[in-house]
């Protein structure tokens, strides 16, 4: 068979098992007369990459919704129980490319524990630099993708296409690339910051402040935005802590939990910055969540090059062969979407024995089919849009 | 805000993206489109008034007419088909240059550029390109599409688009047909086209097109109500269908200072204007009211199964009608042709095209500004506010015109 | 109440629940009490840790497969939202043979809902009780579990460049490792 130009009977099959596919009929209740299946995804212009979700739509009104995913499966964790431990940094990168440097960073910081290297004070600061960066680089993206999720076309190319493009041009001269860093190193990070290069990031930090206010003009205050945003998709806290879904849809619900703060890694318990947090849990705290974490983030930034010290940027790692001894080790950080985790086994060889990822983007997606119901076809994309997902982690 | 581009703020990496090199382009550019913009005004100051030309032609047609002997109907044929031809035209052209002008604005709205290189300046002939690839586009029938609806709905979305042009007044006695109900006919029949985009959603054989077709029925049918109510204090302060005539009226000044165009009529004028603006944006189907398309819900709404030519004829309907309402606001709010005092040089035509573009930046403004309003408040909106409003203004309206006439 | 108390307190309510003995001398461990259960008690001592113990926030759960010694091994990792340094390991050992299963926690923690379906997918291992059991990442009908230490990948068409109209030269040989 030529999958290209299937025969009648393979596209009739494929239409059958989206109606009554096996997946689905377990989880939802046949379809009553005036309701209608709409299969989103996942070539949909507002999944944010290769989602599925099937909804359950009585008029324009969602009855049920379910997720489907794994289009962008790739087996990360059974690639790295083949790969050399360095190699793996590379892998990580394509889970969340939206912010590859926080990724490097909890498997460095998992593999660190194992081999129990120092980082050098240097590299730890720059990866507060980079990372908090690029957490800011992956929030402006969530700012500008729920915009046009809503309609509102301009403050993505705003965020977008200027902000972000200035931190990608800050992060491709510390890395050399633009999405996929590999920056972040077992025990340290790759190269010095160059010449010049807090400088630039202290301009950015002060052009970022005043495109806050831009933003705000534009979205926080804008009231169509506010009547869509406002009481919409609302995740309670009981059902948060449930879903496990820690980090920034966490603090929209009023759960004031930041690994930063509460258990600090690396420098951060150093640095003086608040705890963005929501009230009610709905759309508009999810992303105001992320619009304070970007401040509070430049505040971090502004510390972290004011007090940037001196010296190595690598700690005591083997060139080569970099064997850690036989155990386990967890390590989780504050990633940009929640708690990023790696969990990690090694059997004293060259290669991980297993590597397993908590994907933030993996839990919290699991909520979809709890909170959709009951709303609208349109505010489902701006559900989707608020809860902030990257289908390269979804699915590894 | 000032413009500044990640290099303005980074460090150079390109030379002519200096703040300096991007502000010369800047003002290089202003500076052509002033020359480019006087020399369109000097020529049409030279031509004159068409329609003055256009009478003096047809007579010295009757003069032919009656020495050669030729059949009685030529200049009565000749009269009828040439404007005709004309409108026809034209409605093809507004949409190629109100697109370039909305890629261009809303470029520069969204610190971009938009499109420079086709044409060689600015992109100016980046919509004829487009409407060339759309011209060359295989036309594709999804397998379970009603062909018939299918095939018919971008017609019976265009046609009534064309023929709404009939009656607006492009300068002083430039309508193609001066109808005495002007007003009743645009408003009447541009509400046809909303068949046309129920029969898309329904013929696609696409849920998401059948999702977008039913918005589009249920918003525009709804927004009539209010535009058309809007319009009333107008045609009671004019007393008169007619678009020309209401042109008319508005000629003059106000204690010899201020136009007597309507939108300065105290009060009921600026309501008035409010509620038809928005709601003539609410017909065309675009943002903040564009429900019906919704690119990033519906996908494309009721065109997602439409391509090439068809899908060509949705969006010249839909920039038509983008004119065609700004057009249709200019003539009842801001005096159409009439000019501004110290003006009276100007054609006729000019004022009017003047008026016009500036209503359909408004609107541009408005899509690249503004969130997009659920369904549901899109309807409690048009039913809840707009629709009371306008009933007031209208009673408002003929209170005051019955004091002040008795 | 520290780490060796917590366990105790376990294993005073739970009579099998000790504490994960080394593998060996030198293995390294995070640093936070690691408890084994039976497998089929892993429901009931979630719900203690719940809702006597606080550990409201369930974070992570995986399995690892041990070839060698014949066992999966599941992976729970609880903590709580007041207090996120407070971590605690849950593990319980499954056999490789047959169909290993164990209770599921989704009735408990709604994070286990997406994530059992995960270890369902690419380990194998069943969990009664979950209210939609299918795979999520792989698709119905593919061959296996992909993060068995003995799976085997079988030649599908998209080894075979010729289905999908690939030249030959295009195709990786799949004798690398």
């Amino acid at each position: 068979m030529n999958p290209l130009n299937p025969p009648a009977g393979v596209i009739n099959a494929t239409a059958d098992s989206i109606l009554s596919g096996p997946s689905f009929e377990t989880k939802m209740e046949r379809l009553s007369e005036t309701e209608m299946l709409l299969n989103m995804g996942p070539q949909h212009p507002s999944t944010h990459g290769v989602l599925r979700v099937v909804l359950k739509l009585d008029g324009e009104v969602v009855t049920g919704a379910m997720p489907d995913v794994g289009y962008l499966h790739r087996g990360v964790e059974k690639l790295s129980e083949n790969r050399l431990y360095p190699q793996v940094i590379v892998l990580t990168d394509r889970d969340d490319y939206l912010c590859a440097m926080l990724n490097n960073w909890a498997y460095c910081l998992a593999v660190e524990q194992l081999l129990k290297v120092e980082v050098p004070a240097r590299a730890e600061y720059i990866r507060v630099l980079v990372g908090e960066l690029n957490r800011i680089a992956s929030h402006l993206v969530l700012i500008g993708t729920f915009g046009i999720d809503i309609g509102a076309f301009t403050p993505f190319l705003y965020a977008f296409g200027r902000e972000r493009e200035m931190i990608l041009d800050l992060l491709d001269q510390v890395s050399g690339a633009r999405i996929t860093y590999n920056y972040i190193r077992i025990g340290g990070v790759m190269a010095d910051l160059p010449a010049g290069w807090t400088e630039k990031a202290g301009k950015f930090v002060a052009h970022m402040r005043a495109c806050l206010k831009e933003y705000d003009d534009l979205l926080t205050y804008n009231p169509i935005f506010l009547d869509r945003t406002r009481g919409v998709g609302i995740l309670s806290k009981e059902s948060a802590v449930s879903y496990g879904v820690a980090g920034p849809n966490l603090r929209a619900s009023g759960v004031p939990l930041d690994l930063r703060k509460m258990a600090p890694y690396g420098v951060y318990g150093k640095f003086d910055f608040e705890m963005a947090l929501g009230k009610n849990g709905d759309c508009f705290d999810r992303y105001l969540v992320r619009r304070n974490e970007i401040e509070q983030s430049l505040r971090i930034i502004e510390q972290a090059l004011e007090a940037l010290p001196a010296g190595d940027i690598l700690g005591k790692v083997p060139k080569a062969n970099i064997r850690p001894p036989a155990g386990e080790a967890y390590a989780h950080i504050e990633g940009a979407r929640g708690w990023l985790g790696v969990y990690l086994i090694s059997d004293g060889s060259l290669q991980p024995y297993r590597m397993h990822v908590r994907a933030p983007s993996f839990i919290s997606l699991a909520v979809l089919q709890e909170i959709l119901k009951g709303w609208k076809v349109a505010d489902v994309v701006a559900i989707l849009g608020s809860i902030d997902i990257v289908l390269g982690e979804v699915d590894r | 805000m000032s413009f500044q581009t990640p290099w303005a703020v980074l460090g150079p990496a390109v030379p002519s993206q200096t703040p300096e090199g991007i502000r010369r382009r800047y003002q290089r550019s202003v500076l052509l489109v002033l020359f480019l913009l006087g020399a369109v005004v000097l020529a049409s100051v030279w031509l004159g008034e068409p329609a003055i030309r256009f009478e003096a032609l047809m007579s010295r047609l009757s003069e032919l007419v009656a020495r050669k002997g030729w059949p009685w109907w030529v200049p009565d044929f000749v009269r009828l088909i040439v404007p005709c031809s004309l409108i026809l035209i034209f409605v093809q052209l507004v949409p190629v240059f109100v697109l370039w002008w909305e890629l261009k604005v809303a470029a520069h709205i969204q610190v971009r550029l938009g499109p420079m290189h086709v044409g060689l300046w600015h992109g100016w002939a980046q919509p004829l390109a487009d409407g060339l690839k759309l011209l060359l586009k295989e036309d594709i029938v999804p397998a379970g599409a009603d062909r018939w609806v299918h095939f018919l709905a971008p017609i019976v979305a265009f046609v009534p688009a064309y023929v709404c042009y009939a009656p607006i007044p492009f300068g002083a006695d430039m309508a193609a047909a001066d109808l005495d109900i002007g007003v009743l006919f645009v408003l009447g029949l541009s509400g046809l086209t909303v068949i046309g985009l129920l029969m898309a959603g329904w013929g696609s054989n696409n849920k998401y097109s059948a999702l977008g077709g039913l918005r589009a029925a249920a918003q525009v049918v709804s927004y009539e109500v209010p535009r058309v109510i809007s319009v009333l204090p107008v045609v009671m302060w004019a007393g008169s269908l007619s678009l020309s005539q209401i042109m008319a009226a508005q000629s003059g000044l106000w204690g010899g200072v201020i136009p007597k165009w309507f939108i300065f009529y105290p009060v009921i004028g600026q309501v008035s204007f409010l509620i038809y603006l928005i709601c003539a944006v609410a017909e065309t189907n675009r943002v903040p009211f564009d429900i019906a398309e919704a690119e990033s819900e519906l996908v494309s709404g009721f065109h997602t199964e439409y391509s090439g030519m068809k899908f060509a004829f949705f969006f010249m309907a839909e920039y038509a009608y983008v004119f065609l309402g700004s057009a249709l606001g200019a003539v009842l709010f801001l005096g159409g042709a009439e000019p501004l005092p110290l003006m009276r040089w100007l054609p006729t035509y000019v004022v009017f095209f003047g008026k016009t573009m500036f209503l359909v930046f408004v609107f541009i403004w408005f899509r690249w500004t503004f969130p997009r309003l659920r369904v549901d408040r899109l309807m409690d909106f048009c039913w809840k506010f707009l629709l009371p409003w306008s009933l007031v203004n209208v009673l408002l309206a003929g209170l005051v015109f019955l004091v002040r006439w008795g | 109440m520290d780490d060796a108390q917590l366990v105790e307190r376990i294993a005073e309510r739970f009579g099998e629940a000790r504490e994960v003995p080394l593998p060996d001398p030198k293995w390294l461990r995070p640093d936070a009490p690691q408890v084994k259960v039976p497998a089929e008690r892993v429901a009931e001592v979630a719900r203690y840790l719940k809702n006597e113990l606080g550990f409201d926030l369930l974070d992570f759960l995986t399995a690892v497969d041990w070839l060698k010694e014949n066992r999966f091994e599941m992976v729970y990792c609880f903590t709580k939202t007041a207090e996120p340094k407070s971590r605690l390991f849950l593990k319980a050992d499954l056999p490789r043979e047959g169909e290993p299963g164990l209770p599921s926690l989704a009735g408990l923690y709604k994070a286990a809902d997406w994530q059992e379906r995960e270890v369902f997918d690419l380990f194998g291992i069943r969990f009664e009780g979950h209210p939609h059991l299918k795979r999520i990442l792989l698709w119905e009908g593919y061959p296996g579990h992909p993060l068995r230490k003995d799976y085997v990948h079988v030649p599908d068409k998209y080894d075979n460049g010729s289905e999908i109209g690939l030249p030959k030269s295009a195709v990786p040989s799949g004798e690398h490792k």
